[in-house]
């Protein structure tokens, strides 16, 4: 066996963990003849023996040759997997993947224990009968004399519905911006053509009446129904402006990026190589992430110019938000509220949204979204 | 737009309260005409020019605070973060300010500009300091109220 060769040794007893501990045991009085010793022995042999049940009846285990192929399962393993000792003993663990997990995790996973290093991480595997399940997963490499890896001892914990109610939590927050959204559109349409109209009209009236007589407290009167007409008007588009869904992102990011001018003094540098509009909800995220980052600049980086590009590469959107200010430590940037909300809008609509900063270097938010 | 020997005026006013106080920055806010944006034509003690391209609508941060009341108020970076508004102070994020004092100037009788003294450090305004802002301020409203009567206000 090619194990023997490599390690040196005769054999192991892989095949079951601890097999022999109960023939060990009632061995012993006949094997040993040092009275103290062979008690010692035997009260190491029995707490392995119990160490091992007590691992059978908490977790998923199994053992691999150094190939991946199994050698022993135990009870808890047949239990999840559907697939009987027999059919599992000789196999490798290819039998119960899902698929879900691409090559380069799988090369991560098999370069980390080859090299004799735990590996700790979460797996999803399919059963027998086709039932997915997620699987808690520490495999820990049993190294010979010289320091290689001969086996790989797989401790395992059912975590199925943990998985399940993180999805669930997900989408659950996907749902809830969306509901945010969708009220902001309503609520924004109301006051502009609502409240925004009536005043409208009563600044018509006024005027028609200031035509027909000079009227100072008319006037005035005028000037504030002006005034309050451009706060509803800033109000609606703060809400949500309706250029984002009438135009689309960019026209309503040129709007966005003026006002923050104006508002904060900071000169952004806008570039844009878009050339058809992205799906409606893509467009949400990209305005409200770029809106997240840029008031974040404007309240944290202390520069006094900003950077702002959105381009399409290879059926993808890349918007990167730049400064050259101070930059943070993410562990220490207080609630991390707003880059929370960045990461999960990205998340909503299958993109991704990268974070860099370093003290005194500016930070870039990189979002990725499909165009679809 | 100020005349170039008001402007000088109101920047000797702004450096020798600044000296008195002993504070980091002070700038002047006035309204403009027609939607009443809060702009900063002179300031004292900048470490940028961020200042001067501000223009703040109505209706939040000072022109919500200090023109709509009328009255002096004091200004901390904390209390601010806390409550949630400090985006819309934005001279205090441009200078990073931690501390400030407002006083609102009347031209005629109603306020259309602000004076504002700010601190890169924590500090409390006491009341005869707070009294050193509040008479600059009229010094600069009085120098202000020839520019409103002529209707740029």
């Amino acid at each position: 066996m090619t194990e023997q060769e490599h390690s040196g040794f005769p054999e192991y007893h892989a095949e079951m963990l601890a097999a022999q501990v109960e023939s060990l045991l009632s061995g012993l009085d006949k094997g040993v003849a040092d009275d103290e010793y062979r008690e010692e022995l035997r009260r190491s042999l029995k707490q392995l023996a119990d160490v091992k049940f007590a691992l059978d009846e908490s977790a998923i285990v199994a053992i691999t040759d150094r190939r991946g192929k199994i050698r022993y399962v135990n009870d808890k393993f047949c239990e999840i997997s559907g697939y009987d000792r027999s059919e599992l003993i000789g196999q490798d663990h290819r039998l119960v993947n899902s698929g879900f997990h691409g090559k380069s995790f799988m090369k991560e996973l098999w370069t980390t224990i080859s090299s004799g290093r735990v590996w700790r991480g979460e797996i999803k595997n399919r059963g027998k009968t086709g039932r997915e399940y997620w699987v808690d997963t520490t495999i820990v490499p049993f190294a010979d004399g010289e320091g290689h890896p001969y086996q790989y001892l797989a401790i395992r914990h059912e975590v199925t519905r943990l998985k399940e109610a993180e999805a669930e939590l997900q989408s659950m927050l996907a749902q809830m911006m969306q509901i945010q959204e969708e009220e902001r559109r309503r609520f924004s349409r109301d006051l502009h053509d609502g409240i925004g109209q009536s005043l409208f009209f009563f600044k018509i009236t006024i005027d028609r009446l200031l035509a027909e007589r000079e009227d100072e407290g008319l006037a005035m009167l005028g000037q504030q129904v002006s005034q309050l007409m451009s706060e509803v008007r800033g109000l609606a588009w703060e809400m949500r402006p309706s250029v984002l869904d009438d135009l689309g992102v960019v026209p309503a990011l040129r709007t966005y990026i003026e006002h923050f001018e104006g508002h904060y003094g900071i000169q952004v540098r806008f570039e844009c190589e878009l050339k058809r509009r992205p799906a409606l909800l893509a467009e949400t995220t990209i305005y409200r992430v770029v809106q997240e980052a840029l008031t974040n600049i404007g309240k944290y980086a202390g520069v006094s110019e900003a950077f702002v590009s959105l381009r399409e590469i290879d059926g993808l959107i890349r918007v990167v938000i730049m400064d050259k200010g101070i930059g943070f430590i993410r562990a220490s940037a207080g609630s991390g509220v707003g880059l929370f909300s960045m990461e999960e809008r990205a998340r909503a609509v299958s993109g991704e949204l990268k974070l860099h900063s370093e003290p005194g270097h500016g930070t870039t938010v990189t979002l990725t979204v499909p165009t679809g | 737009m100020i005349e170039q020997g008001i402007r000088e005026a109101i920047l000797a006013i702004l450096a020798t309260l600044r000296a008195e106080l002993g504070c980091d920055f002070c700038a002047i806010g006035l309204t403009e005409a027609p939607l009443l944006n809060l702009r900063w034509p002179v300031a004292s003690g900048q470490t940028n020019e961020r200042y001067a391209g501000i223009s703040e609508k109505p209706g939040r941060g000072l022109s919500a605070s200090v023109l709509k009341i009328g009255r002096a108020m004091p200004f901390s970076m904390p209390e601010l973060l806390y409550s949630r508004r400090l985006q819309e102070y934005p001279l205090l994020l441009a200078e990073d300010l931690r501390a400030a004092y407002a006083v609102p100037l009347y031209f005629g009788h109603s306020p259309s500009g602000i004076l504002i003294a700010g601190d890169r450090r924590k500090r409390v305004y006491r009341t005869d300091e707070r009294r050193i802002v509040a008479a600059a301020g009229e010094r600069i409203a009085a120098l202000l109220t020839g520019l409103s009567s002529a209707g740029s206000m």
